[in-house]
């Protein structure tokens, strides 16, 4: 019954994170990583996945338990277990991705003040179904990986000349540094979020 | 009906139990990556040691007049070299270097960046072998000096267009090292070159 | 002594919490709009980040390390941080009442801003191993980030007079903004060294 009931939402949901609700360009949420880790491609990618994993982790549970709790002691637990999954994310990635690791540096840990995270979890999870809070979770987490994956591209690519550390445009191109540098993550999230601003005025006008 | 009593103790053994199941799985993850991170990193270390003493099998760190050092043996585990970090400050943050130096400490064999956070495509390529390999071969008896071209000095190190402070921050780390230890390595392994300039 | 200056200068300026690491830029884009209560919420943010970047280094030192507890550092920092700010709540509340009127407000949005996990996390990353200097730099960071969001919320009361184009109104021309600001800070860099 309550899985019939709940499946459209879930998909509504799942969609909503990518586009319309996503993270990054519409809701403005966890721009420090946005910021500080998309310089290249790879980077990118590990953050939005490492952010994913702790935000399905942290959805479920909440999902779960919150029903049960009083407001106070929500917060407590939703620290606790964001805190754990992030412990655990940034142990695998040391373990297993070393040098990943070294480059994200503190960016791994900063997951736990991840606005996203905190905000789903209060928003959503607390108060749907299991289905529906992990659907939310994958349709935020996706539409995270694509706000960071659109700012690694057109940093690495204009920086470095790069993707994905294969050089792409021809030898003799010199690199922007400026889109490798801080001044250039501001940049180019300026620029790509008033270029969305503009098709969807368009959009809009065209209606 | 709603029983507070009730409502409190499973709110309590909700959350007890929740702990002890984020602590236990914080635990497992502990017990089971432990080793292996610890051992990243002490591999990097060797890497890095290993990098820039050419013939080095092994390395075992030891501390000379209070500075940390490696001891590099080659194959048949003689003594072939040594490394010892060093660190400066440079344009953006600290410089983190590992330097190589003969047995008898009497002249550089490599360098390599450990750590740096200069700029990108500027600072950054003092970890480029053009810039390093200047240091390889060089003797320890002067210290290094920045040079622009057509200068010279006793033991010269060109810098790099538009890094000239991350430059200078190599060879100032890279200087102060050596000259910690270069008399106690010397004494060390040949008592007699203790009277040497 | 010229150790700790040169730890403050360059947590305040060269490499600033906001513009380098990208530390607290919720409130740096959300907050910042009117200079007053920019400059409260940076008092507010710069206090926290003292007390805690001093205590978790403390707990780190004294306690996580000899006990081999490292892998609790995250969840121990965050409840550190979270402790700090609301006992800073209750006591600036109890004693120190027009203070309270004035930062008050901003005191609880504190335990998610990123600067001061971030100050307590690269406290140790930079390996820093005196009280002193975990103290400077925290107190130099939270400079650093009050110094940022002033900036910006005076450049932005600025830029609400500015005709900008509509796509790029709001959050596009303020990242613009920071872009160049973070240019600006750039010009620090190299101060440190000799």
């Amino acid at each position: 019954m309550s899985s019939l009931h709940g499946l459209p939402e879930a998909r509504a949901r799942f969609v909503r994170g990518w586009f319309t609700e996503n993270p990054t360009y519409v809701q403005l949420l966890g721009m420090c990583p946005t910021l500080a880790v998309t310089s290249t491609l790879p980077a990118a990618v590990t953050m939005a996945v490492a952010t994913g994993v702790v935000l399905l982790c942290s959805n479920i549970i909440t999902s779960l338990i919150s029903r049960q709790l009083q407001p106070h002691l929500r917060i407590l637990v939703y620290t606790l277990t964001i805190a754990t999954f992030v412990t655990i994310v940034d142990r695998l990635l040391a373990a297993f991705a070393p040098a990943m690791s070294r480059q994200l540096g503190p960016y791994v840990p900063l997951i736990i003040v991840n606005c996203i995270i905190i905000s789903r979890a209060e928003a959503c999870a607390s108060r749907q179904n299991l289905g529906t809070a992990v659907a939310d979770a994958l349709g935020q987490s996706g539409g995270f990986l694509l706000g960071l994956s659109s700012l690694g591209i057109v940093r690495e690519l204009l920086g470095s000349g790069s993707l994905w550390g294969l050089p792409v445009l021809p030898e003799n191109y010199p690199g922007m540094l400026i889109f490798v540098l801080p001044a250039g993550a501001f940049l180019t999230l300026g620029s790509l979020s008033g270029a969305l601003n503009a098709i969807r005025m368009r959009e809009k006008g065209t209606q | 009906m709603f029983n507070p009593i009730l409502s409190f103790l499973r709110q309590s053994w909700l959350v007890l139990g929740l702990a002890s199941g984020l602590s236990a799985a914080l635990a497992g993850v502990d017990f089971a990556l432990r080793d292996r991170i610890a051992g990243n990193s002490q591999q990097r270390l060797e890497t890095a040691v290993l990098d820039v003493v050419p013939d080095g099998a092994s390395s075992t760190p030891v501390t000379i007049a209070g500075v940390t050092m490696y001891r590099v043996t080659d194959d048949s585990a003689a003594v072939c070299g040594w490394a010892t970090p060093a660190d400066g400050r440079g344009f953006q943050d600290r410089i983190r270097l590992m330097v190589g130096l003969s047995k008898d400490g009497s002249h550089v064999t490599g360098l390599t960046v450990l750590e740096s956070n200069e700029t990108p495509g500027l600072g950054d390529r003092i970890q480029q072998p053009q810039f390093r390999d200047q240091f390889v071969g060089q003797s320890t008896e002067h210290p290094f000096a920045r040079v622009k071209p057509g200068e010279s000095a006793p033991a010269p190190v060109d810098a790099i267009t538009g890094a000239t402070i991350s430059s200078q921050a190599v060879i100032t780390a890279v200087n102060s090292q050596i000259a910690l230890i270069r008399q106690e390595l010397a004494a060390q392994l040949d008592p007699s070159a203790e009277s040497q300039p | 002594m010229l150790d700790l200056l040169l730890i403050g200068l360059s947590a305040a300026l060269i490499n600033n919490f906001v513009l380098s690491y990208f530390m607290g830029i919720c409130p740096f884009l959300g907050v910042s709009r009117r200079l007053d209560s920019a400059f409260g919420m940076g008092a507010a943010v710069t206090f926290v980040m003292t007390i805690s970047g001093g205590l978790t280094f403390l707990l780190q030192q004294y306690a996580l390390i000899p006990l081999g507890l490292q892998i609790l550092q995250y969840v121990a920092f965050i409840f550190v941080i979270a402790g700090t700010v609301q006992f800073v709540e209750l006591y600036v509340q109890r004693f120190f009442e027009p203070l309270y009127r004035a930062f008050g407000v901003y005191l609880p949005m504190i335990t998610t801003n990123c600067a001061v996990l971030g100050v307590c996390l690269l406290v140790w990353s930079k390996s820093y191993n005196t009280l002193a200097q975990a103290l400077t730099f925290s107190f130099f960071g939270g400079v650093g980030f009050t110094l940022a969001i002033v900036i910006m919320a005076g450049l932005r009361e600025s830029i609400d007079f500015a005709d900008v184009p509509a796509p790029f109104r709001g959050t596009p021309i303020a990242l613009f903004v920071a872009a160049i600001l973070s240019m600006a800070f750039a010009g620090f860099a190299g101060m440190g060294s000799q």
